[in-house]
C-alpha cells in the first residue's frame, strides 16, 4: 500500500485486496494494480482475506481466486453471505480458471455475492476496467446508503 | 335197428344176391332173394320191386333200369380176380356195353382224374383181399358225371381164397354237392372268422396303444385282406390344408405314392372324390373311370398297374372326417357288400387312431414344451394343492415332483408373502385375470429366488375353473445383471464426475501459471516502454526502472517450468493410456539415482531437512542430503533411469508439498533379501491418508480430499502416483503406501535386482550387495 493510493482515498474505491494462493499472480496482479494506481493488499487463502476484511472495515474490491486450498473463493463468499456489513463495502471480482462450470448452488451464491467474474489467463487491460468499474459501483453503492 | 343190426342186414343182402347170382339168376330174382333175407324195416323198397317182378320181363327190365337211374343203386358181382363178373347195373347206369365194362374196361367211364386212384384201390383190394371203398366219378348214360360210392366185399372159401366180390355203387352227387356247398361255406365262415379275428385283434392294438405307424400297417394290412385286394393306402386329413397326406401304403409304385403324397378335393384320384363329396367312391375300373378320364392320377394308377380301387372315408365317432383308407386291384372289381361292411368297421377304427394320433400329437407337443422350457411350470388346485411339476421346476426349486406333488404351494412362498397366495386364490375363485409380476419364491434349500409369474386358470371340460397354472421365470440372473448395469452405471458416472473434476483442476492447473507467466511478460513490456520514455537517456535512471523486472521474469520462467512438467504429466498418462509409455532399461545403480534425485528435488528446497537412509548396511556409512556423495555403495537394478528418477522425485516432492516444512522426509533405499527386490521408501510426517485415501491414491485422477499443501506449490493433477505405478509395475515392482492419519505416511516402491552379467547366479548379485 503505497502513500500515493492512501491519498487518492475519496472519489472512486482505490483500494484492492488480492486473494490467491499463487504467489506469482498475487506479485503480478500488485505490480499492475499499483501501476494503475491502486492500493494492493494481499491474501494468499480465503481465512487472511476473511481476516482482512474483519480487522479493516474499509470500501474495497476484491480480486478472489475461486481455488484455493482449505477456503477456498466460494466459501469466502459464503462466509460473507453471514456479514452484509462487510458485504455491503465489498465490492468482488471472482477469479477462475476451471474449465468446469460450478454446479447450481455455487453458481447462485457466486451470482448474489459478486459483480463479476474473470477468467485466467486474463488480459491485462480487460482486469482493469473490471476493477474499475468495480471500484465505480462500489462507490456509487456506498454513496447511495 | 342198431348199426350192428343193419350192418347184418346190409351183409346177408348182398350174400343173398352173391348166391342168385352164381346160379345165374336174373336180377329180378337177386332182388327176391334179397327182399327174403332183408329186415323188416327195408320191405317198404323192395316190396314194389316184388309188386313189379310179376309183370312182363320186358317192363320190368325197363322199370327196374329207371329204378336203378333213379336211386343210382348199383349192385355188383366179380369173380375172385376181378377179371370178369355180372355188371349189368353199371352198364345201366354207365351206357357202356357189357363187354367194354369187363375186366378193367369200367376205368374207362370214370372221369379221367379219378382213374388212377380207383385203379390202385381196386387193385390193392383185390391184392389183400380187403373191403374196397372208394367215391369217384362216372359218367351216366346221358354224359353226365355223377358221384359213386362204390363198396365191395370178398366172398371168402373156406381156404381163404376169393370166390367172389359183391358189391354196390350208390350215386352220392347229391350229398357231395351239399358237402362241397357245406366246406365252401365253411371256409367262408373261416375267412370271416379270420378277418373278424384281424378286426378284434387290431382293436387291442388300438386299446394297448404302441407303435402308431405299426398300427397303420397292421389295419392297412387288414383292409388289403378283409377286401382282397392287392394294394392299399391310408391316408390323414390335414383341415388347414383340406388335404390328405399319406400315412401308409402297400403296393404302389413309389412314384406313385411321391405323387399321392398329399392329395386335395380337386385330385382325380377316388380319394379326392370321396375327400370332395365325404362318402365312398367306387373306381371298378379306373379306364371306364369318367372323373379320372384324363388326369394324372389315372397315370399314376396305370404306374402302379391299379385297375379297380375304393376309397373310404374315416369318420370319428364325433363325426368329423379324419382321413381316408383305400384298397386297389390290378384287375377291375366290384367289391362285395359283404367286404365293404367290415372295411366299414376297419375305418372307424382307423379313424379311432388317426384321432388319438392326433390328440396325441398335440398333447406331445405340449408335453413337450413343458418338459423342454426353463421356465418351471406348476399346476395347483384351487385350495392351492400342487398338482403338476415340470423338470425346469425341479431344477428351479430342488423339490423333485415326486416330492412337491399333492403339497402346498405355501412351500415355495416366503412366510412373508403367504398373503399374495391367498389374493391369487381369491381371484381365481372369481375368476379374476391375474396380471403377469414379479416376486419372490423360495427354494428346498431356503434359497430366496427372484421370480416372474404368470398365473392362468385351469378348467374343466365345463368351462369350471378347478385349479391354476403358474409358469415361473428365475429373473435372478436377470435381477443380478440389471444391478451390475446399474453399479456400472454409477461407476460410470463416478468416472465421468472424476474427469470433469480433474479437467476442472487441470485447466486451473495449467492456467495459473500460464496466467502468472503471460501478465509478467505483459508487464514486463509496458515497464519496459514506459522506462525508456521516462529514462529520457539516463542510464542509471533506466537501470533502476529495469531491476524489478528481472524478478517478473523469473517468476515467469518459474510458472512456465511447472506448466511443462504439468505437460509432461498429461503426455506421460495418454502415452500410458494408449500403451506406448517406454522404457529404456539399463544396467544401473538404484543408489545413485536416488542420491541425484533427491539433490536434483532438494535443490529448490534449501530449507528442508531430507535425510538418505538406509545405505549403512550396505555401504557403511550412514548418508544425509548432505552428504550425497558417500562412495562405494552400488545397487543393481535392470531399469529406466530417467523413470526411476521421476518416481523419486514425484514421491519426494509430495511429501515436501504435504508435509510440514519444519519436519524432516526421510529416504531410505534398502534390499529385501528375501524377496530379490531393491526398495526405496519417502517417509514424511505430514497428516497421513486415511486408509480409504491410501486404497485409492494411485488411481488415475485420484485426489485426496481436504489435503492442505504448501502454498503456491499447486496441486497438480492428480496423475503423478498413477504414472508412478505405472512406470514401477512396468519395470516388474510394486508400489505402496503405510500411513496411519496423523501420523505421517511412507510411500515406497521396489524394483527387482539385476541378476549382475550373469543372471543365473545367486552369488554374484549377493556380492555387488555387499560392495
Amino acid at each position: 500500500m503505497t502513500e500515493r493510493a492512501r491519498e487518492s482515498g475519496a472519489g472512486p474505491v482505490r483500494w484492492v485486496c488480492v486473494v490467491d494462493d499463487d504467489e506469482g499472480i498475487r506479485d503480478t496482479l500488485r505490480y499492475l494494480l499499483e501501476d494503475a494506481g491502486y492500493a494492493v493488499e494481499e491474501a494468499a487463502g480465503g481465512g487472511a482475506a476473511l481476516r482482512l476484511l474483519d480487522d479493516t472495515p474499509l470500501p474495497r474490491v476484491m480480486l478472489l481466486d475461486r481455488m484455493m486450498p482449505r477456503v477456498d473463493g466460494v466459501a469466502v463468499l459464503r462466509a460473507l453471505a453471514e456479514r452484509p456489513e462487510i458485504a455491503r463495502r465489498t465490492a468482488i471480482l471472482f477469479m477462475t480458471a476451471r474449465s468446469d462450470p460450478p454446479d447450481a448452488e455455487m453458481a447462485r451464491v457466486i451470482a448474489a455475492s459478486t459483480i463479476g467474474t474473470v477468467a485466467k489467463p486474463f488480459d491485462l487491460d480487460a482486469l482493469l476496467a473490471a476493477v474499475e468499474r468495480a471500484s465505480r459501483l462500489l462507490a456509487a453503492r456506498i454513496a447511495a446508503e | 335197428m342198431t348199426r350192428e343190426d343193419k350192418a347184418l342186414a346190409k351183409r346177408d343182402d348182398v350174400l343173398a344176391r352173391a348166391k342168385s347170382a352164381r346160379r345165374g339168376s336174373p336180377p329180378g330174382r337177386i332182388t327176391l332173394d334179397a327182399v327174403e333175407h332183408a329186415g323188416t324195416a327195408a320191405a317198404s323198397r323192395f316190396s314194389f320191386v316184388a309188386s313189379i317182378a310179376s309183370g312182363d320181363q320186358r317192363a320190368w327190365e325197363a322199370r327196374y333200369g329207371a329204378l336203378v337211374l333213379a336211386t343210382g343203386q348199383i349192385t355188383w358181382t366179380a369173380t375172385g380176380d376181378g377179371a370178369d363178373g355180372d355188371g349189368q347195373d353199371w352198364c345201366l347206369f354207365t351206357g357202356q356195353a357189357p363187354e367194354a365194362a369187363g375186366a378193367w374196361g369200367w376205368l374207362e367211364a370214370l372221369h379221367p382224374d379219378d382213374r388212377a386212384r380207383a385203379a390202385s384201390a381196386w387193385g390193392d383190394a383185390l391184392a389183400t383181399r380187403s373191403i374196397y371203398e372208394i367215391d369217384y366219378r362216372v359218367r351216366r348214360h346221358d354224359g353226365e358225371y355223377r358221384w359213386l360210392l362204390v363198396r365191395g366185399v370178398p366172398v371168402l372159401e373156406a381156404d381163404g381164397s376169393v370166390r367172389e366180390w359183391v358189391g354196390t355203387a350208390t350215386d352220392i352227387s347229391e350229398r357231395k354237392r351239399v358237402e362241397d356247398a357245406l366246406r365252401a361255406s365253411e371256409t367262408q365262415l373261416a375267412t370271416e372268422l379270420a378277418d373278424m379275428r384281424r378286426l378284434e385283434h387290431i382293436s387291442g392294438q388300438l386299446i394297448q396303444g404302441g407303435n402308431l405307424d405299426a398300427l397303420y400297417t397292421q389295419i392297412l394290412d387288414a383292409a388289403i385282406a378283409v377286401m382282397r385286394s392287392d394294394m392299399g393306402s391310408m391316408q390323414m386329413l390335414y383341415p388347414d390344408k383340406n388335404a390328405l397326406r399319406l400315412l401308409a401304403w402297400k403296393g404302389f409304385d413309389p412314384a406313385s405314392a411321391a405323387f399321392w403324397e398329399w392329395v386335395h378335393v380337386e385330385s382325380g384320384s377316388t380319394c379326392g372324390v370321396a375327400l370332395a363329396t365325404g362318402a365312398r367312391v367306387l373306381a371298378p375300373d379306373v379306364e371306364t373311370c369318367d372323373f379320372m378320364a384324363g388326369t394324372d392320377d389315372l397315370d399314376f394308377y396305370r404306374l402302379s398297374g391299379i385297375r379297380a380301387v375304393q376309397s373310404t372315408p374315416l369318420v370319428s365317432r364325433g363325426g368329423r372326417l379324419v382321413g381316408m383308407i383305400s384298397t386297389h386291384w390290378r384287375e377291375s372289381h366290384q367289391p362285395a357288400e359283404r367286404d365293404l361292411r367290415l372295411l366299414d368297421v376297419l375305418a372307424r377304427q382307423a379313424a379311432d387312431l388317426i384321432e388319438r394320433r392326433q390328440a396325441e400329437e398335440a398333447s406331445a407337443h405340449l408335453a413337450a414344451i413343458v418338459a423342454s422350457t426353463s421356465d418351471a411350470i406348476a399346476s395347483k388346485t384351487l385350495d392351492g394343492i400342487i398338482t403338476s411339476w415340470n423338470a425346469s421346476a425341479e431344477r428351479m426349486f430342488g423339490y423333485t415332483a415326486q416330492e412337491i406333488i399333492g403339497q402346498s404351494v405355501l412351500l415355495l412362498i416366503p412366510p412373508d408373502r403367504h398373503s399374495e397366495e391367498d389374493r391369487i386364490l381369491a381371484r381365481l375363485r372369481a375368476g379374476k385375470p391375474i396380471e403377469h409380476y414379479e416376486t419372490v419364491r423360495v427354494t428346498k434349500d431356503g434359497r430366496p429366488l427372484d421370480v416372474s409369474l404368470t398365473v392362468s386358470p385351469v378348467r374343466d371340460s365345463a368351462g369350471a375353473i378347478i385349479g391354476a397354472s403358474k409358469i415361473l421365470r428365475d429373473i435372478t440372473e436377470r435381477k443380478r445383471a440389471e444391478e451390475a448395469l446399474r453399479a456400472s452405471e454409477l461407476a460410470l458416472q463416478e468416472a465421468n464426475r472424476h474427469k470433469d473434476k480433474f479437467l476442472g483442476i487441470a485447466s486451473h492447473e495449467l492456467r495459473t501459471p500460464l496466467t502468472s507467466a503471460k501478465a509478467n511478460i505483459q508487464i514486463v513490456a509496458r515497464r519496459l516502454a514506459g522506462a525508456i520514455a521516462a529514462s529520457d537517456g539516463d542510464a542509471a535512471a533506466l537501470l533502476a526502472q529495469l531491476r524489478p523486472l528481472q524478478r517478473l521474469l523469473e517468476r515467469s520462467e518459474g510458472a512456465l517450468d511447472r506448466l511443462g512438467r504439468l505437460v509432461d504429466d498429461l503426455l506421460d498418462i495418454s502415452r500410458i493410456q494408449a500403451g506406448k509409455l517406454e522404457l529404456r532399461p539399463e544396467h544401473v545403480d538404484l543408489v545413485t539415482i536416488v542420491r541425484e534425485a533427491v539433490e536434483e528435488e532438494t535443490a529448490a528446497w534449501p530449507d528442508r531437512d531430507v535425510r538418505l537412509e538406509g545405505l549403512a548396511e550396505l555401504g557403511g556409512e550412514a548418508l544425509s542430503s548432505g552428504d550425497a556423495r558417500a562412495p562405494g555403495t552400488v545397487l543393481e537394478v535392470e531399469a529406466d533411469p530417467d523413470r526411476v528418477r521421476q518416481v523419486v522425485i514425484n514421491y519426494l516432492s509430495n511429501a515436501l508439498k504435504y508435509a510440514p516444512p519444519d519436519r524432516p522426509i526421510a529416504v531410505r533405499v534398502e534390499t529385501r533379501e528375501g524377496e530379490g527386490v531393491a526398495r526405496v521408501a519417502v517417509r514424511d510426517e505430514g497428516p497421513g491418508l486415511t486408509p480409504d485415501q491410501q486404497a485409492h491414491l494411485f488411481e488415475r485422477f485420484y485426489r485426496a480430499e481436504g489435503i492442505s499443501h504448501l502454498q503456491g506449490s499447486g496441486i497438480g493433477l492428480g496423475l503423478g502416483l498413477s504414472i508412478c505405478r505405472e512406470i514401477v509395475e512396468r519395470h516388474g515392482g510394486a508400489v505402496g503406501v503405510e500411513s496411519v492419519p496423523g501420523d505421517g505416511a511412507t510411500f515406497w516402491f521396489t524394483l527387482p535386482l539385476a541378476a549382475g552379467g550373469d543372471p543365473g547366479v545367486e552369488g554374484e548379485r549377493q556380492g555387488a550387495e555387499r560392495l
